[in-house]
């Protein structure tokens, strides 16, 4: 485990440190790896703890023959026979609202009854037709010498037989198999049942029903626009280029000044620049806040981006470093030609410094794409809510969290930054070099 | 000019100019694809935004009341929006000088927000508009006031009951008839509350819960109003001292630790780990997990979304012996009109429906009663909520009670509530347990929490009073009169 | 004598934008802020000057009490763990081995991971039911006694008589290659021949690895509470119980979930050392060689004294940032079960935000920035004899 020296670790070593570090990055990547095999689940699957290693990362689902059609579906529950009574489907011979299977009062009443929002009583009005089969249970019986079903509402339709399943006390398992589509995906609550009487379904034994991979990546649509990812994204990005552009133009001035240029104090000013680094945000944030107010600034995103227009201690100190490590001699012929300040930090020192430049622009954008406590305070309309807010009111929704969906918009969220990295990875890391050089 | 020095300028004067036109963009609350009506009206009509906290059928309803009130008239609109967090919201927004010109907040609010200068005070607006007090039941009047004026008037209210599961009863009527109870009715104080819970309770085969009697810290919304019940109060009435560590409250404290520690710490928290969320059908009582709760005057429009045909009682909810009852904690949702609003009149037409006509409206659809004093025609008739007249009656009894109306509430709400959660969590030493069963065994749990609680309960009610008579003092200094 | 002016001019000027945000955006907030502390301040009044009466009231705050002490236990293990975990991924991430690179990328991207996300994903990770952590812990201790004896089975031993398992031989054979590898004998043997002492090195470490994991397992095997075996915790966010034990002032294990998950972004500490360490000149490292030393005492002797600066500059950056520790809390646990997640950061949040004190609040952030400046103070003098910056 020596520091990096000429020779080679002996083989055994090395074989140790790749074992250490491939179990390490198993380590790191495991979250962010399931994270994405989380967001291509449906949500009863995120909510299913796994039996096997690969129910982890994937999805399982069924598929099933329904009627002669093969169909994605899910095992609604488990039909067991009663002891001493059979079981029916029939089929009803005249129709009636779906709620009337699980209310005991009829449309006339829950219609006016306030309890429920208008997707509840969309889904309790949906109409049971002859075509549909109906599974009889303590609730709605079914009366097979007159044909008559009665409901859990108290009204009595007539129903014919299609299938008796016979009471058994050790017969195979019977599942309850519904036709599943990928819109069940934005379901909140896990086995969303009472009125999904418009997909076709059957009572199907184990055998005819087979285990499949299930991937969804209708999640994603979704989980976009219930976060308004267009909007959070068009607010991010609004504020990122407006504080890497801020940030690189005032770093690069501020720091042009305290490296080329002598002025009473400079020294004293710089250390002091340094100093402020140590200020804990905590400090500043309710004066700073308050001093926003007066401005009229609170509520716009203002406070967002206006100040990296004023420099930043971190990148002032950097740029100041590269700049002093610059050769001189540029600069004074520079000089002697004639030019101002301005134009030789622009035509020559900016094309030196190009990767100290670099950083600073992917630092601050990634700043401002991460930031999260200064949206939170200085944000109050939806609208403006840029990602990581919209992330975060998202997840704290009422009514249970939606963890498919979540995932997928963090994926998403995520992704762009971890491209970036990627595609930039020389100047980061060498950002990164520079941010150690001076202890 | 050269180049550069034109290039930078030319930059500047961009950024300036995109500042400046920045907040100009659309950048609004009132969403064109859900009120769609309002494009007609954008210039004919006052918008007004009103930041809610309700949501699902609750907000549906508070969103018919704006309706009906933007077809009474056509001068002002109002922009129904679900806000989460909008207490937060609205100091931070009315700090910040942009705040929207309707709030509905909590009660519990009304003071802080009021002390502070975040509300506008509605005397004015309601001597015009020849609203009076009596219009209202006093105690919910009351909780909307703060030195003299008022800063907001009730929307929806609150009181709370005991609800019973009545298959639970029926199922264990033997159980019970031997054990002296009538299985037909709830318990009427909290001795025989204990004692049907007792009965009630049933477990698995490892010795886990499977159904408890009752638990103390279902919802948990209340938990620092459990001494009411036994008798106590949190402050003072008549020396409007803080009196979290009244006996009464340790009493109250005590009582629900016996719940805790009477079927195992770890083997509870696994049960209650496995209740579902408030608003679905593994609720704890709706799912009968849980055979007696205290809850809120919405709840049966709830169990009825989830379990239609359960069939539950509400009673008022027992007191301990020799304390004068029915008593029930009320509270209740207002809405307030921002200081620094920009349209506090148009705003207060829309209050001032709402307190005449709306409210029939909002309490029928969330079925709830109403903080009025006289009951509209029609309103009880068929009125979705079963059980009404409990919760009317607990609301007018003489007895029931509202929060102490103290500057630093909130705060010590929040810190006696903690003091139940860390009293309900906390291991009794098993050292002087040892070898002591049965009654023994009990009076010694008591005696050990006895001291815990009594300490706890006294730390807070000293900390608060040190910041209420802080609070007090700079009352004073700043206004130069005596504070409540 | 008008140039040298102009140029004095031209160096403010370029400072300018620098020097407004000193004066309006650090100096006055800064100044402003400790005038706040001594007043009573609602957001929408006039600040009332009252003395030190905030400070005096912060005395007596328990849970501004306990909330210094969770931010102080949060960084007395946070950052000590971080750093020393840096070090030696940063050490590992510098060997020469294929994939070098690869790996270096693998270790940092978490911390490309916003903040949001990463609350959000390990408060998925933490969910006692379904999160991946209590999966992977059931399915590696789930079967617990058969885990535990696998390496050492003192139940079967006292059954049959014979507990020597695979594991356990390395109970045995560890000291024996320990002493061989590091002792005198190894010593000597080494001079004769390098890459067998070497490997008899490796291969003792390896040994007592293996040891210390079959202590472990025979530990876990016999004194943990049932908890542990079986590990279906009620969550490890929501769990305000102190540890199985009952250890007094112990943290929730909510807080350790956070420093776990904090654990977890050590990427960017790592990548600096490694920057620092490409830095160390290899002729050291030869030298050391000839004079025949291994790799432990190149590593205290040569590359941590060439890295020490990097290593204060971490600690310092780590203990500002820990005590400004706000999104995570904020967005998992909300100050936790029974205040147990409270930082600082947060509290000062609350009281401004919510309870609208900033006269309050501004004096718990001064609180704070005294300790962040004493702790720095600190860490600079305790490490000046031992940090070594090479150049000077």
């Amino acid at each position: 485990m020596a520091a990096a020296s000429e020779k080679k670790a002996p083989w055994y070593l090395r074989v140790c440190i790749h074992a250490i570090l491939a179990t390490g990055a198993v380590f790191f990547l495991l979250p962010l790896v399931w994270m994405m095999a989380t967001s291509l689940k449906p949500l009863s699957e995120t909510m299913k703890y796994p039996e096997t290693v690969a129910d982890i990362f994937v999805g399982s689902g069924h598929r099933a023959a329904i009627d002669g059609k093969t169909y994605d579906v899910v095992l609604e529950r488990e039909v067991r026979p009663s002891k001493e009574k059979p079981t029916w489907v029939v089929r009803p011979l005249e129709p009636f609202a779906a709620g009337e299977l699980t209310h005991p009062f009829g449309p006339q009443t829950w219609m006016k009854y306030p309890v429920f929002n208008q997707q509840e009583l969309g889904r309790m009005n949906t109409q049971v037709t002859p075509e549909m089969r109906v599974l009889t249970d303590d609730s709605n019986r079914f009366d097979p010498a007159a044909g008559v079903l009665t409901l859990v509402s108290g009204r009595r339709v007539k129903a014919e037989a299609v299938r008796r399943v016979e009471p058994s006390p050790e017969g195979t398992k019977l599942w309850l198999v519904r036709e599943w589509r990928p819109e069940d995906t934005d379901t909140k609550e896990v086995g969303a049942t009472g009125g999904e009487v418009d997909r076709a379904w059957d009572v199907l034994p184990d055998d005819r029903i087979e285990k499949t991979a299930r991937v969804i990546p209708q999640n994603y649509p979704v989980a976009l626009a219930r976060t308004h990812f267009g909007r959070s994204l068009a607010n991010t990005l609004f504020l990122c280029v407006m504080t890497v552009a801020g940030a690189v133009v005032s770093s690069i001035v501020v720091a042009y000044g305290f490296a080329f240029l002598e002025f009473r104090g400079r020294n004293v000013l710089f250390g002091v620049t340094v100093a402020t680094m140590m200020i804990p945000f905590a400090i500043t944030m309710i004066p700073v806040y308050l001093l926003y107010r007066d401005l009229g600034w609170v509520g716009t995103f203002k406070p967002l981006w206006v100040t990296s227009w004023f420099g930043s201690a971190f990148f002032i100190f950097l740029l100041r470093q590269f700049f002093l490590g610059l050769p001189k001699d540029l600069l004074d012929a520079a000089r002697i030609d004639g030019c101002t300040d301005l134009e030789i930090l622009w035509h020559v020192v900016v094309p030196l410094s190009r990767p100290a430049i670099a950083m600073v622009a992917l630092f601050t954008f990634l700043g401002t794409w991460k930031d999260f406590m200064g949206p939170l305070i200085y944000l109050n309309h939806q609208s403006q809510f840029t990602l990581s807010l919209s992330l975060q009111s998202f997840a704290s929704e009422h009514g249970g969290t939606p963890w498919h969906l979540l995932m997928a918009a963090s994926t998403v969220f995520s992704l762009p930054l971890i491209i970036l990295f990627f595609a930039t990875m020389k100047t980061f890391i060498r950002g990164i070099a520079m941010t150690g050089i001076k202890g | 000019m050269r180049p550069v020095h034109f290039g930078l300028a030319a930059l500047i004067v961009v950024v300036f100019l995109i500042g400046y036109l920045e907040p100009q963009v659309a950048l609004t609350d009132f969403d064109p694809k859900r009120d769609a009506a309002f494009r007609d009206t954008w210039n004919t009509r006052v918008h007004i935004a009103y930041w809610e906290k309700w949501a699902s059928f609750e907000g549906e309803a508070c969103q018919k009341m704006v309706e009906a009130f933007n077809k009474s008239q056509d001068e002002v609109f109002v922009h129904y929006i679900q806000t989460s967090q909008v207490d937060r919201k609205t100091v931070l927004s009315t700090v910040g000088g942009a705040p929207p010109d309707l709030v509905g907040v909590w009660d519990n609010n009304v003071i802080p927000f009021a002390e502070g200068g975040a509300l506008a005070p509605l005397d004015d607006f309601m001597r015009e508009s020849g609203l009076t007090d009596d219009h209202y039941i006093p105690k919910y009047l009351e909780l909307c006031r703060y030195r003299g004026k008022t800063y907001a008037l009730p929307t929806a209210v609150m009181s709370g009951a005991l609800f019973w599961n009545k298959e639970h009863f029926r199922r264990k009527a033997a159980d019970l008839r031997a054990a002296g109870l009538d299985p037909d009715r709830p318990p009427r104080t909290i001795e025989e509350l204990d004692r049907y819970a007792a009965v009630l309770n049933e477990f698995n085969a490892d010795g886990s819960p499977g159904i408890m009697g009752f638990l103390p810290t279902e919802p948990g919304w209340w938990n620092h109003a459990w001494g009411y019940y036994f008798g106590g109060n949190l402050a003072d009435p008549k020396t409007g001292r803080l009196t979290a560590d009244d006996p009464a409250n340790v009493r109250a404290f005590l009582w629900a630790k016996r719940y805790a520690e009477a079927y195992g710490r770890e083997k509870l928290l696994r049960f209650r780990a496995g209740f579902g969320t408030f608003d679905s059908p593994f609720n704890a009582f709706i799912e009968g997990k849980v055979s007696m709760e205290y809850q809120g005057v919405w709840f049966p429009m709830f169990i009825r979304r989830h379990r239609p045909h359960m069939e539950f009682g509400v009673a008022p909810f027992p007191c301990a012996a020799g304390v004068p009852g029915p008593r029930s904690y009320l509270e209740e949702d207002v809405i307030a009109i921002p200081r620094g609003a920009k349209h506090p009149k148009e705003a207060w037409k829309f209050i001032y429906f709402a307190q005449t006509q709306g409210l029939p409206i909002l309490g029928r659809l969330q079925g709830k009663h109403l903080a009025l004093a006289a009951t509209p025609p029609g309103f009880r008739e068929g009125h979705p909520n079963l059980e009404l007249k409990v919760f009317e009656d607990l609301a007018a009894a003489p007895h029931s009670f509202i929060a102490p109306r103290v500057i630093v509430w909130q705060e010590y709400r929040d810190r006696v509530a903690r003091a139940f959660e860390h009293v309900w969590n906390w291991p009794v030493p098993e050292g002087p347990l040892a070898g002591l069963t049965g009654a023994a065994r009990q009076a010694k749990v008591d005696a050990l929490c006895r001291e815990e609680i009594e300490e706890t309960l006294h730390e807070v009610t000293v900390t608060m009073q040190a910041k209420l008579d802080r609070a007090r003092a700079l009352d004073t200094r700043r206004a130069g009169r005596a504070a409540p | 004598m008008k140039d040298t002016r102009r140029r004095h001019l031209a160096g403010y000027a370029f400072i300018l934008p620098w020097l407004i945000a000193l004066m309006v955006f650090i100096g006055y907030p800064f100044l402003a802020g400790f005038y706040f502390s001594f007043c009573d301040y609602p957001p929408l009044k006039s600040p009332l000057f009252i003395g030190a009466d905030n400070y005096l009231e912060l005395l007596g705050d328990g849970i501004f009490h306990r909330s210094l002490g969770v931010t102080f236990i949060f960084a007395a293990v946070a950052i000590p763990l971080g750093v020393l975990l840096a070090l030696v991924l940063a050490m590992f991430l510098n060997a020469r081995i294929r994939g070098q690179s690869f790996y270096r990328v693998i270790y940092y991207v978490p911390h490309l991971v916003p903040t949001v996300v990463v609350a959000v994903l390990w408060l998925w990770i933490f969910n006692p039911d379904f999160g991946l952590l209590n999966i992977v812990l059931k399915g590696l201790l789930g079967p617990v006694d058969r885990w535990t004896s696998v390496f050492f089975d003192l139940k079967a031993a006292a059954a049959r008589g014979n507990f020597l398992r695979p594991g356990a031989a390395a109970l045995l054979v560890a000291p024996a290659l320990a002493l061989a590898a590091f002792g005198s004998a190894g010593q000597a043997l080494a001079r004769r021949a390098a890459s067998v002492a070497g490997f008899l090195r490796f291969v003792s470490v390896l040994a007592i690895a293996l040891a210390a994991v079959a202590v472990v397992n025979a530990g876990l095997g016999f004194l943990s509470p049932a908890d542990m075996k079986e590990l279906h915790s009620p969550g490890w966010l929501a769990n305000g119980n102190p540890m199985p034990a009952a250890v007094p002032f112990a943290p929730s294990w909510a807080l350790w979930a956070l420093v776990v998950m904090s654990m977890w972004g050590v990427g960017q500490m790592a990548v600096i050392y490694l920057a620092k360490l490409q830095d160390v000149p290899t002729e050291l490292y030869e030298a050391a060689d000839i004079d025949g030393a291994n790799w432990w005492n190149k590593a205290r002797h040569i590359t941590i004294p060439m890295i020490s600066p990097v290593i204060l500059f971490n600690v310092v950056m780590a203990i500002i940032g820990t005590f400004q520790v706000f999104a995570e809390p904020y967005i998992m646990t909300q100050g936790g079960p029974e205040d147990k997640t409270r930082f600082v950061a947060m509290f000062v949040y609350d009281q401004a935000f919510q309870y609208q004190r900033v006269g309050y609040a501004s004096a718990v952030a001064w609180v704070l920035f005294l300790i962040i400046v004493a702790l720095t103070v600190l860490a600079f003098k305790a490490t000046s004899k031992h940090v070594y910056y090479a150049g000077r």
